[in-house]
């Protein structure tokens, strides 16, 4: 049987190379990543992982982004409020459920509302009155976004669906800074 | 290489196997398996030659024809792709004829024999796979129980409310174009609601002063003395007593619930100032979630829900406004519950015992018996004090379990296709099963009730004069009440024995709104004051019941709120005392006007303007503390010309004021008026204890006579004297007229005659008992004085009327010193009115004064019966007679 020798410079020379590959890599990756996510480049744009009732039954209205800050607004019915010391819990349904629901049971949930992230006298509510919820979420483009960014991109690339002609979306998980409400028209049930 | 041919060998020879492998595989796995579906699609038609027999499906209707047609039993045939040929028939039929197993109809067209509804037919539109599509317009459902397709007629809401729209649906055949989804649009089957009625049931226990109420609840005292409860707020809930133990003494409200169709699931009770309709939650909060703490929005209406859950009726309360105001359960023990007022404070309370309730009829009636408190729980003395008072209009509801919460009204039907879309439908529209139908369906239920926690006040209540007759009093006094007048009794009490010798008589009672019922004990006869608590106690001023309270007279019923009243009473021949008038007022709540008493003083009294009236042995004169402002001057006042024409009524109080510094063994105290007229003492630098007037001054005199220009009109040893002190005949006996004085010197009892006229200046000395025949009177009043010095008692009596029917005052133009008593004697004689005495001068006794004379009550309550009025003509006449060596009397000299 004859014996192969191989020289270990060989094995260094290989694993220089794919470092340096590696390296190439990143820097394209990285590079690419921190210059296309700079403002009117970007390949994706960011949405917020609510993870919340709210948003799994309650398509919103409007995603809107202001400066750095992504806003939510939802078009929902509360039936029932609880006051505790520190935030409002509301029992509510989509205004529009029945586009998307047969029973009203399986579009109710609740949400919850910090009192400090916001302000609204719930008493001036009607029963069944209507009304838009803005949840606000602040997105700086930091270096936890810069990471969300890149690995989405990356993903998106492997995948396929990154496309050069088109933004795509990534998700980002924030913490809501503030809420707010605006009353619609009452419906007037008897 | 070598290794590798062998490999390729060894490769040839395991793909071999393999091979072989496969081809068993095949034999024994694929073959079953191919004859298994080529069978399976045989025994999928239900009639079928097996090569000899002809088979059928148990399950099918499956005949064999024959071709001409005629139908035969074949027996025997082969199978010929769907043709049968006969081989042989039973009984010896007939072979080689063409037969068709069929499961359905046969039926041949020319030599063409097919089964119809079979899928390879030649005939469209038999049901069978080769059938071209055809449009089938579809029928949804149609509305059956518990829907209807007819609208509600006459609902309380309208009838949208009641519709579910699109309610079933179906979509047409795909042979249509366009496909077209149909609907079934359906109402709800109505339920009437219950019919509810309410009867108040008053407390049938009167409080301590005998009020009983049948509308209202007040706010009378309560209190626990020596272990027994002292309830008077009439109408009230607390102290608990259940209803069903007490022989329906207490206060309660039973109301009555019936449902003709279905059990009631809810009962509301609501009290409102307001006659409109209460604005109460639409939500019952079930979860006890959501909502604000219970309050009510006004404190001028209350009410709360009763929600039957499980065998209990659990109360619930209002709470917050709009979105957030739901019915909240109540805080709910020992059968007590408070409804809370708008600072979510207790308001009212309502005692509910589940024992209570009665439910009959298989859930289609309720009874409830509650009843109301306006104390505070934990302590009945107090009152909750929130809730307004006034008329409350009584509203009441109930909701069947079609009116109570909708929501799950239809979660009992089992899922299809029929009634699915009637759950989601409720669902969808009701939200929420804590969501109520029929939340504004008030009824009034024509029952009010009352409530009244002001006590009432008893306002000017006087005394006084009538405006007619000289011996009738006029009691008047004005009721106020936030809401209405009830009752109300006058007690009348004298202070001595006969005071009032004839039964007082009522002259006339005036009363602003009327009076329902009087209950008048007149002529009375007043029961005796005391001073003894116990005894006052047991006489039971202001009670309603007469066996109990000899009142004078109980007046009830009227209109308004505040009321003049007026009594106008004749005391007759009143002595000298003291009547006490009580008056005790009810208003409707039973809450008690205490006027306390009015002390009628019936003594005569007497006015000192300046004027000495001095009695050694101290003063009990009845006099007048008179306040400018709030005494007005009595009617006639001024007229009585004299003495009271130029005394203005407010300072005729003057003088009362009287100091006896020469009460032995008494401190003299600060005169009553002190504080008001800012008066001051002036002491004496000397103070003589005069023993003896008469003494005193005739040795006074004795030294200074020989100075003197005395004449003695009346000679010696007088015993009356009339007419005029100096004649005018009689000369100046050398002296000039107005420098001589009258001396009369009487050593024994002297009578001074109705006519006797001091038209000059005289001094006269008295060695017995002087008495004044009616008046004395002056020549010229400026000028004349006559000072007698009396050793014995003084008497002024009577001489007939002064004047008509009008009282007026006897003038005694003098200054009377006496050693002992003076007596002003009672007029006896039978005269409209009775004379007062003006005493123009001054009088002095050193064992006191005996006050007989009285006047009718009319003047006495306007008029002083004695009027002893400063002249300053006396104080010098005196220097001149007896010199300054001694302070006679100290004089309190004040100013207003």
């Amino acid at each position: 049987m004859k014996k192969i020798a191989i020289k270990r410079d060989i094995f260094i020379k290989i694993g220089l190379i794919l470092l340096s590959l590696f390296l190439l890599f990143l820097f394209i990756w990285l590079g690419f990543s921190f210059y296309s996510m700079q403002g009117g480049n970007e390949y994706l744009i960011p949405i917020i992982n609510l993870e919340e009732e709210l948003d799994r039954k309650v398509a919103y209205e409007s995603l809107n982004r202001e400066g750095n800050y992504l806003e939510y607004r939802y078009k929902i019915v509360t039936y029932q409020i609880a006051f505790e010391e520190d935030k409002y819990v509301l029992y509510a349904y989509a205004y529009d459920f029945l586009d998307s629901y047969e029973d009203i049971e399986d579009a109710k949930f609740v949400y919850e509302l910090d009192k400090d992230k916001g302000k609204f006298d719930f008493e001036t509510l009607e029963w069944g009155q209507p009304f838009y919820i803005t949840l606000r979420y602040r997105v700086d483009k930091d270096f936890n976004y810069f990471i969300d960014y890149s690995v989405s991109l990356l993903k998106k690339f492997i995948s396929g669906e990154l496309s050069m002609d088109s933004k795509g979306e990534f998700t980002i998980k924030r913490d809501m800074n503030n809420w707010e409400i605006e009353v619609l028209e009452p419906v007037i049930l008897e | 290489m070598r290794l590798l041919n062998n490999n390729k060998f060894l490769y040839k020879n395991r793909m071999k196997k393999t091979g072989r492998f496969l081809t068993i595989i095949s034999m024994f796995v694929l073959l079953p398996l191919f004859f298994l579906i080529i069978s399976s699609s045989i025994i999928e038609a239900a009639c079928w030659c097996n090569g000899t027999t002809r088979v059928c499906d148990a399950t099918d209707t499956c005949k064999t024809y024959q071709y001409n047609p005629r139908e035969i039993d074949c027996i025997e045939c082969t199978s010929s792709n769907g043709w049968d040929y006969c081989v042989e028939g039973r009984d010896g039929g007939a072979t080689g004829w063409i037969y068709e197993c069929c499961k359905n109809e046969y039926t041949y067209d020319y030599n063409s024999p097919y089964c119809t509804g079979d899928d390879d037919d030649p005939i469209d539109d038999d049901d069978d796979d080769d059938d071209p599509i055809q449009c089938i317009i579809c029928t949804p459902l149609a509305c059956l129980d518990p829907v209807t397709s007819s609208a509600p007629v006459n609902p309380p809401f309208s009838a949208t409310d009641y519709f579910l729209d699109n309610l079933y649906s179906c979509l047409d055949g795909e042979g249509c174009d366009p496909r077209t989804t149909r609907y079934t649009d359906c109402y709800e089957i109505l339920s009437p609601q219950p019919d509810p009625s309410i009867l108040p049931h008053h407390e049938l226990k009167e409080t301590t002063l005998g009020f009983v109420s049948e509308t209202y609840t007040g706010a009378g005292r309560y209190s626990i003395e020596n272990g027994d409860i002292k309830d008077d707020r009439v109408n009230d809930g607390l102290p608990i007593i259940n209803v069903e133990d007490t022989g329906d003494n207490e206060f309660y409200m039973e109301a009555t619930f019936k449902d003709g169709d279905q059990i009631i699931e809810a009962v509301y009770f609501w009290f409102s100032k307001s006659s409109e309709k209460p604005v109460t939650p639409k939500v019952i909060d079930l979860d006890g979630v959501g909502g604000n703490a219970p309050k009510t929005q006004n404190d001028e209406s209350f009410g709360f829900m009763l929600h039957k859950e499980g065998n209990s009726w659990i109360p619930y309360i209002g709470s917050g406004e709009k979105a957030l105001d739901v019915w909240k359960k109540a805080s709910y023990s020992n059968n007590i519950f408070a409804v809370k007022g708008p600072g979510r404070q207790d308001m009212v309370n309502v005692i509910l015992n589940q024992n209570n309730i009665t439910v009959t009829d298989s859930g289609k009636k309720v009874v409830v018996k509650s009843s109301l408190s306006f104390k505070e729980k934990s302590s009945p003395y107090s009152l909750l004090d929130v809730l307004k008072g006034g008329k409350y209009n009584i509203w009441l509801m109930a909701n069947d379990t079609f009116g109570f919460t909708p929501h799950d009204n239809y979660n009992y039907l089992p899922n299809n296709a029929r009634n699915t879309p009637i759950k989601n439908a409720i669902h969808n529209k009701w939200i929420t099963n804590e969501r109520i139908r029929y939340y504004n369906q008030w009824i009034d239920s024509g029952e009010d009730w009352n409530i009244d926690f002001e006590s009432p006040n008893i306002e000017n209540f006087t005394i006084g004069p009538a405006t007619y007759g000289k011996t009738i009093v006029s009691v008047a006094w004005q009721f106020v009440d936030d809401i209405d007048f009830s009752t109300l009794v006058l007690n009348i009490l004298e202070s001595e024995d006969s005071l009032v010798p004839n039964p007082i008589v009522l002259q006339k009672i005036v009363s602003d709104g009327g009076a329902t019922y009087i209950d008048s004990k007149f002529p009375f006869n007043p029961p005796m004051f005391s001073t003894d608590e116990e005894v006052m106690k047991n006489l039971n001023i202001g009670h309603l019941n007469y066996n109990l309270n000899k009142y004078a007279i109980k007046m009830s019923g009227g209109t308004g709120n505040v009321r003049k009243m007026q009594l106008e009473l004749d005391l007759g021949e009143v002595g000298q005392g003291y009547l006490y008038f009580y008056l005790t007022a009810f208003d409707k709540g039973g809450n008690v006007a205490r006027g306390g008493y009015v002390k009628l003083d019936t003594r005569d009294w007497i006015v000192t303007y300046g004027g000495l009236l001095y009695s050694a042995g101290g003063s009990d004169f009845p006099v007048r503390t008179l306040i400018e402002g709030r005494d007005e001057e009595p009617l006639g006042w001024s007229t009585k010309n004299p003495p009271l024409n130029d005394i203005k009524f407010a300072y005729a109080d003057l003088s009362s004021e009287l100091v006896g510094e020469d009460i032995e063994g008494v401190i003299p105290v600060s005169p009553v008026k002190s504080v008001d007229t800012l008066n001051y003492h002036i002491p004496s630098y000397s103070v003589i204890d005069v023993s003896s007037y008469y003494n005193s001054l005739k040795a006074a005199f004795e030294k200074r006579k020989d100075s003197l220009n005395i004449v003695k009109p009346f000679g010696e040893n007088v015993g009356t004297i009339s007419g005029l002190l100096f004649q005018f005949h009689i000369a100046n006996q050398g002296v000039p007229t107005q420098e001589r004085i009258a001396l009369i010197e009487a050593p024994a009892n002297l009578t001074v005659n109705s006519d006797f006229n001091c038209n000059g200046k005289g001094i006269i000395f008295v060695n017995g008992n002087l008495t004044i025949v009616g008046k004395i009177v002056n020549g010229k009043t400026e000028k004349d004085a006559c000072i007698f010095v009396v050793k014995g008692d003084v008497t002024i009596d009577y001489d007939g009327p002064v004047s008509g029917n009008e009282m007026a005052y006897d003038q005694i133009n003098a200054y009377i010193l006496a050693d002992k008593i003076t007596t002003i004697t009672k007029e006896v004689k039978t005269y409209t009115s009775y004379d007062a005495i003006y005493v123009n001068g001054g009088l002095h006794s050193l064992e006191g004064f005996v006050i007989g004379r009285n006047l009718k009550i009319q003047d006495r309550l306007r008029f002083p019966a004695l009027v002893v009025r400063n002249n300053s003509k006396y104080g010098v006449f005196a220097e001149t007679l007896f010199g300054t060596e001694d302070t006679l009397q100290t004089t309190e000299v004040g100013y207003k």
